[in-house]
């Protein structure tokens, strides 16, 4: 029955994936979810605990699971890792103090073993803000190119507009067909 | 006041309590036993009972008993009405009167006992429907923040599937090789431009799982891309206000690429037919007595590498009489043609012998008393059609293949119409139309025509660009080249081609063969008449799709 349903689901090309949105407190993950879910701009409070919602694009149903970046809470990040097929590493461009504490945070998740396969995606937030760094910037300060057993995608994105965020999910959605 | 609300068997077990002041369970499950003592003590029917601090107004109800603990200074009349507000409600939940149900419903029920009773111990002044109303906790307000929030996830939806077409769109394009100019914005575009070797190395990830025609457009674009970055590096830097116009402008500027890209195909089908200057009409040609023309129209579709998709011929053989004395008169269709041939699909007019016809390849009236109109109109006696399969070239007079290339030094492309004739004639005045309508001018590239004077003839936001050469010679080949701006390669397509030939000679035959053998009197066989032949062959659909 389950393999049954599953051939049923491949064959009107309708897939899920399971994708993880972390990154640093106020680095504007609950935003990006809410602007992907709702098409608008939400007055957001910090996250405690997670968000999730289900976002179709194109013929994948993403369920994005946004969870709460603050420092005290990060360690429960490690129990969502199960079964997550991409990884959101959404980074405040605009935060050069803290771009190394990003960089220590990611690359120890790099090296989670339940997160071998996830496809790693890093928005560059926040673009719109005159002292936001580059991609390029950005890409070099995170570490993102030693990066070898994984595809990796860098987007500059601005949540509050929505720049780039779809251009994320096509990546997600091609990097989820190269996989299969 | 009401100090407690409880629920107890009639042995005495406490099934629950809400307790309405600052009482502990000890105290509550004192009370309650104290209140079992009284009430086994009482005889009358009084439904409440007191002790020394507290009074006990209860109710029986089945197997049990709600119980209101009051002070002594409470209203007992109003502590009566609340017991029985209790009581409906309780009654309202329940549908039998078991422990079991009591519990599963203990919220419902203790949520309720703090509608009617507020904390503090005083009565709301509710009836009871007005309870059950507050406890559904229906909102007109919620639903319609339901709604809107419904709204905006279909609008997100909508939003999303037309985002990932552009990003489709803006795919194609690039595929293809052409990088649009207006203000890109999305990210791979914008640090193409870096030369930043971890950008490099971070596209080089991205499109190392691309298809290879990705990747080497990619390699193609991001040389044109240097020249882009001055213009590109500062719309991401201006306030978010700015950049919402910056996408708008975008989605304007890449709505307009897409209209002149796309909007001239549909039309393009048509162009060969009307949009092209129609060749003159035939000023009506001379007649002399009998006039036939033998008319041929060729419908053909071709794929870009030149393969046959579809030809079509419809043919007709038109009689012209402008004397009376030449009226009766028959048509005698030349030997080597089989009339019987069924691929031909031959049709007779109604008013003509069919059975001569199939027989004698006679075209002659079937009614012999009867003559030909002898107005000088031109009357259709003879229709035909053909059409030939895929790959076969039985009915293509002009082959055509084409070669696009994007172009090295002009935004569009390089493009090849190679095209071959297997006509015995000479082609006239032969027409190409490509469905774009560029801002830059067309470069006829002289060096590697074949035909030296081709030129444009026609540009138009409608029709797209139409190029001329003036001849094509007899069972020649040849070759137009030229550089043209277009969004992507689909754009050129498809690319129509119109020519005419036509010509008048009495032994002529049209191009699938046709030909008259002579005209003879209608009495007489023997007896010939002069007559003259024009024979045609014209493109009607003649595409590459």
């Amino acid at each position: 029955g389950l393999f049954a349903s599953k051939l049923f689901s491949n064959l009107f090309g309708n897939k899920e994936m399971r994708i993880l949105m972390v990154g640093l407190d106020g680095a504007g993950k609950t935003t990006v979810l809410y602007k992907l879910k709702l098409g608008e701009v939400i007055t957001t409070i910090p996250t405690i605990g997670f968000n999730v919602e289900t976002v179709q694009y194109k013929n994948i149903s993403f369920t994005v699971w946004d969870v709460g970046g603050q420092d005290r809470i990060r360690s429960l990040w490690r129990h969502y890792y199960r079964n997550t097929e991409g990884v959101i590493f959404v980074v405040d461009s605009n935060d050069r103090s803290r771009i190394g504490e990003a960089r220590e945070v990611m690359q120890r998740m790099l090296n989670e073993d339940e997160l071998r396969n996830a496809a790693w995606l890093v928005f560059a937030n926040k673009q719109d803000l005159p002292e936001a760094m580059s991609a390029a910037e950005i890409t070099e300060k995170l570490g993102l190119h030693s990066i070898r057993n994984r595809p990796w995608f860098i987007q500059a994105t601005c949540a509050t507009s929505g720049e780039g965020l779809y251009e994320g999910l096509e990546w997600l959605s091609n990097s989820l067909k190269n996989s299969t | 006041v009401v100090l407690a609300a409880s629920i107890t068997t009639r042995q005495g077990k406490p099934l629950l309590s809400r307790q309405f002041k600052d009482l502990s369970k000890d105290r509550v499950l004192e009370l309650l036993s104290n209140f079992q003592n009284l009430v086994s003590e009482i005889s009358s029917d009084h439904t409440f009972v007191e002790d020394k601090h507290v009074r006990y107004v209860y109710r029986p109800f089945d197997n049990y008993y709600i119980i209101l603990i009051t002070n002594r200074q409470s209203n007992i009349i109003k502590d009566l009405a609340t017991l029985n507000l209790f009581s409906q409600t309780i009654n309202s939940y329940l549908s039998s009167f078991q422990d079991q149900e009591i519990f599963h419903n203990a919220f419902e029920i203790l949520s309720s006992f703090d509608e009617i009773v507020s904390m503090g111990g005083y009565k709301e002044n509710l009836s009871f429907t007005q309870v059950q109303t507050y406890l559904s906790m229906e909102s007109h307000e919620e639903r319609i923040q339901e709604i809107i929030e419904r709204n905006k996830e279909i609008e997100a939806t909508e939003e999303r599937k037309r985002r990932a077409k552009e990003i489709a769109r803006k795919e194609h394009e690039r595929k293809h090789g052409f990088m649009s100019s207006n203000g890109d914005y999305d990210g791979a575009n914008r640090f193409m431009g870096s030369k930043d070797p971890n950008v490099t190395n971070a596209i080089n990830s991205y499109y190392s799982h691309a298809s290879p025609a990705a990747q080497q457009s990619y390699l193609q674009s991001s040389h044109a891309a240097a020249a882009e970055v001055a213009p590109v590096a500062s719309p991401m830097a201006t306030s978010q206000r700015a950049g919402h116009s910056a996408t708008g402008g975008m989605k304007l500027g890449g709505g307009a690429g897409r209209r002149a890209g796309a909007a001239p195909r549909p039309s393009a089908i048509s162009s060969a037919s009307s949009g092209t200057p129609p060749p003159p009409e035939e000023d009506v040609p001379e007649n002399n007595g009998i006039l036939i023309s033998i008319k041929e129209v060729i419908n053909a579709e071709f794929s870009r590498d030149g393969t046959i998709h579809s030809s079509e011929l419809k043919g007709v053989l038109e009689l012209r009489i402008n004397d009376h004395d030449l009226s009766h008169s028959n048509l005698k269709l030349a030997d080597s043609i089989d009339v019987r041939d069924k691929s031909f699909q031959f049709k007779t007019h109604p008013n003509i012998d069919k059975q001569s016809f199939l027989s004698t390849k006679l075209i002659s009236l079937r009614d012999k008393s009867k003559a030909f109109p002898a107005n000088d109109q031109s009357l259709g006696v003879l229709r035909w059609r053909k059409v030939a399969p895929a790959e076969d070239d039985s009915l293509i007079p002009l082959t055509l293949t084409t070669w696009v290339s994007p172009s090295e030094s002009q935004q569009g492309f390089d493009v090849i119409i190679e095209y071959e004739s297997v006509l015995e004639t000479e082609l006239a005045d032969v027409i190409f139309t490509i469905p774009v309508f560029p801002q830059e001018p067309v470069d006829i590239n002289t060096e590697s025509s074949t035909c030296s004077d081709a030129e444009v003839v026609n540009m138009d936001q409608e029709m797209g660009t139409s190029i001329k050469i003036s001849k094509i010679a007899a069972n020649d080949a040849g070759a137009l080249a030229f550089t043209i701006e277009a969004p992507y390669e689909d754009a050129l397509y498809p690319m129509t081609v119109s020519f005419q030939e036509s010509t008048r000679d009495k032994l002529a035959k049209s191009f699938t063969g046709m030909a008259i053998q002579s005209v003879v009197m209608a009495n007489d066989h023997d007896q010939e008449l002069p007559y003259d032949v024009i024979t045609s062959l014209k493109s009607d659909e003649y595409l590459v799709q």
